[in-house]
């Protein structure tokens, strides 16, 4: 019984925590009114970086520094990225659609440019496993609890949740995150009281950027052992957990919890004994993530939540 | 020179973007080889900037070849985004039209020429039906169209490949499709005449009518006007008695026919492509919206930004001699539609430079 526990809440928590992360990321971008459709770029450039140290240094470090480098590169990746959008949306006033979309082509592009020269493959592998904590003492036999949150995880979920945990007190319990709300809504006001809008933007997608770098490397450490310059659209995943879950860090955790039980289906169906049996094609179960993603964004309400200008680009002279 | 471009009614600020952006592309990828391999990098801008005739004209004929899906591709986005429809559904609608035009022509069994322009026509087809649901849940329910055709990638990556596999037209051994038979594969139209042993065939030719159709379409018709008033301010031209909601459907199917069509070239010339029984995408899908960046939406420039990145992919094959990957084509294209975000500075720019030439022109200050 625990072992089923482990395996389907364990392998709901490993997708739960990167859409987290992702969506609070881009939580953060919209809700100071920038449109941040390159989660997905972000989340390769933190991946392709952090796990670029692992391979690096796995032999030459002891495993916790390297974690932690690991970690700290791949935030400081997605962050550089971030800034990269955030120059084009904030000061150049650029189509924020276009510009994601160019970083979305670009950092794949790099990462396997880079991985060639160095490895000589679009490709390739690292071994995580010593980064998996196989139990946590005391709290790993606690029934059921235990084995989903304190039973073979990585460290990174934890140093997750207490980002999030520390990034929506910021966001909702600090002068900083009402100021920074307060430019999605209507900049002109927050700029008539003496707020920087474009400070605050900025700084939006730094900690967007960061949460996004970090967000693709829990994904890459949790879900495979290549790296084949890709996260697969988990990044626009977790976009479309921002709207669904209504611009709410509640509703985000929700929506990601969603995905993550949608995609332990899509990659343990062969081993499921109910799902075993069904007359149901495996190509179905690829698919269900995307195709489950579509049905959310139709079906989700009216969007009398979102930020007020979230995508347009601050003008000054406008009124 | 300077006094010319300031003065005269038209406006270059596209142009001079354009090329701008292509510069501080070629830039930033001769910086990545730098960075990534220094005693080659000379080398290796040298491959890029002459791979297109590697072989001579046999070499500079395929670019040919490689230019006709991104062309469709690049002009199948620039109509939707001429609605302010950002579908960047392309590698799915490609991969799907792709599909469906290797598997009718090898299996209509009308003989040459028309088997092919069956099959082409059925790619067109499936492309467009594979614009539909991201067409209509953006025209109906508003949803954000990058994030529906990202998901209609994804699905459309999956469907292909696996009906592939179960398809007639699956080579196991190869894990990839058949050969299409060379009397059914597209007609050449005797350019391989004008470059002996390349690729080329009629797709070209094809392209440049569609570019001028297009052309006509946007500039000289009332679906072109309609097309155009709402992607400046959707609501307003449904308040003022266009149907957007019509009109942003019928531009993104068009956009996905266009993409599809693309998909069939590419498969169904002589290059020796084949669909692949793994799961990529079609990066191609992508370098369209590169090409209508550059061409600033115009499918006329399309023809010639498409010629440029193709030109550009084919001196990228050549670069694993040199010790690049091919991905430095991509890097570059990417940082060209990132530049595109220039072109509003660009524009600011030079309409400061006139009116200051002006004001100064006034004053007398220039005798």
């Amino acid at each position: 019984m625990n072992a089923w526990i482990h395996l389907i809440g364990g392998g709901i928590l490993l997708v739960f925590m990167p859409l987290l992360i992702g969506g609070i990321a881009d939580l953060f971008a919209e809700r100071s009114g920038v449109l941040c459709m390159c989660v997905e770029g972000i989340m390769i450039s933190g991946a392709f970086f952090g796990v670029l140290m692992i391979r690096l240094f796995s032999e030459t470090m002891a495993v916790w520094p390297l974690l932690f480098l690991s970690i700290v590169v791949s935030m400081i990746a997605g962050l550089v990225t971030g800034l990269l959008h955030g120059f084009a949306a904030i000061h150049l006033k650029a189509e924020q659609n276009i510009s994601s979309t160019a970083i979305n082509t670009f950092v794949p592009a790099l990462t396997m440019l880079i991985s060639k020269s160095v490895f000589g493959t679009d490709n390739f592998t690292y071994s995580a496993s010593k980064f998996l904590i196989s139990k946590v003492p005391i709290l790993g036999d606690i029934p059921i609890i235990g084995p989903i949150f304190f039973q073979g995880t990585y460290a990174t979920t934890y140093i997750g949740i207490t980002f999030v945990l520390i990034l929506w007190f910021i966001l909702y319990k600090t002068k900083f995150g009402l100021q920074l709300r307060s430019t999605g809504e209507n900049p002109q006001a927050s700029d008539s009281v003496g707020i920087s809008v474009y400070a605050m933007r900025y700084a939006a997608m730094m900690i967007a950027g960061a949460m996004g770098g970090l967000a693709g490397f829990t994904y890459i450490l949790n879900t495979t052992y290549v790296f084949m310059g890709s996260v697969y659209g988990y990044g626009f995943l977790a976009l479309s957990i921002v709207s669904l879950g209504q611009w709410k860090p509640s509703g985000i955790m929700l929506g990601a919890l969603l995905f993550g039980a949608i995609s332990v289906i899509s990659s343990t169906y062969s081993v499921l004994p109910i799902l075993q049996n069904l007359p149901i094609p495996p190509v179905f179960y690829s698919i269900l993530p995307y195709a489950i993603t579509l049905i959310v964004v139709a079906l989700t309400p009216d969007k009398h939540n979102a930020p007020a200008v979230c995508g347009e680009p601050y003008d000054k002279s406008k009124r | 020179m300077l006094k010319k471009i300031l003065l005269s009614k038209r406006d270059y600020s596209g142009v001079l973007s354009s090329l701008l952006a292509i510069f501080i592309g070629l830039l930033v990828g001769f910086l990545a080889m730098v960075i990534v391999k220094p005693s080659a990098a000379i080398a290796g801008l040298k491959t890029l900037i002459t791979g297109g005739f590697f072989n001579g004209l046999m070499t500079f004929g395929s670019v040919f070849f490689y230019a006709t899906p991104i062309i469709l591709c690049g002009m199948g986005d620039a109509f939707a985004f001429k609605a302010s429809i950002f579908n960047i559904g392309g590698p799915g609608q490609m991969h799907m039209g792709a599909l469906a035009a290797v598997w009718v022509t090898i299996n209509i069994g009308l003989g040459p020429v028309i088997s092919p322009f069956f099959g082409l026509l059925a790619g067109a087809i499936v492309g467009a039906l594979w614009a539909l649901i991201p067409a209509l849940l953006n025209a109906y329910r508003r949803v954000n169209i990058i994030i529906t055709t990202i998901m209609m990638n994804y699905i459309g990556m999956f469907l292909a490949v696996d009906l592939l596999k179960k398809s007639n037209i699956f080579d196991n051994t190869k894990n990839q499709s058949l050969a299409v038979p060379r009397p059914l594969r597209t007609p050449r139209a005797g350019l391989d005449m004008l470059f002996k042993g390349s690729a080329i065939d009629c797709g070209i030719i094809v392209a440049v009518i569609i570019a001028i159709i297009l052309w006509f379409v946007l500039e000289k018709t009332t679906f072109g006007y309609e097309i155009k008033a709402v992607g400046k301010n959707r609501d307003a031209a449904d308040y003022a008695g266009i149907n957007a909601k019509r009109t942003i459907v019928l531009s993104v199917l068009i956009s996905g026919a266009l993409i599809g069509l693309g998909g069939g070239f590419m498969y169904l010339g002589w290059a020796g492509k084949y669909l692949i029984g793994s799961n990529t995408q079609l990066s191609e899908g992508f370098t369209g919206i590169a090409v209508t960046m550059l061409a600033n939406n115009n499918p006329i420039a399309c023809l010639f930004s498409g010629f440029f990145l193709a030109y550009l992919t084919q001196s990228g094959s050549y670069m694993q001699a040199v010790g690049f990957s091919p991905e430095i084509v991509k890097v570059i294209s990417s940082v060209v539609v990132y530049c595109s975000a220039l072109s509003m500075l660009v524009h600011e720019y030079l309409r400061k430079k006139k009116l200051d030439y002006i004001g100064r022109e006034q004053k007398g200050d220039l005798r």
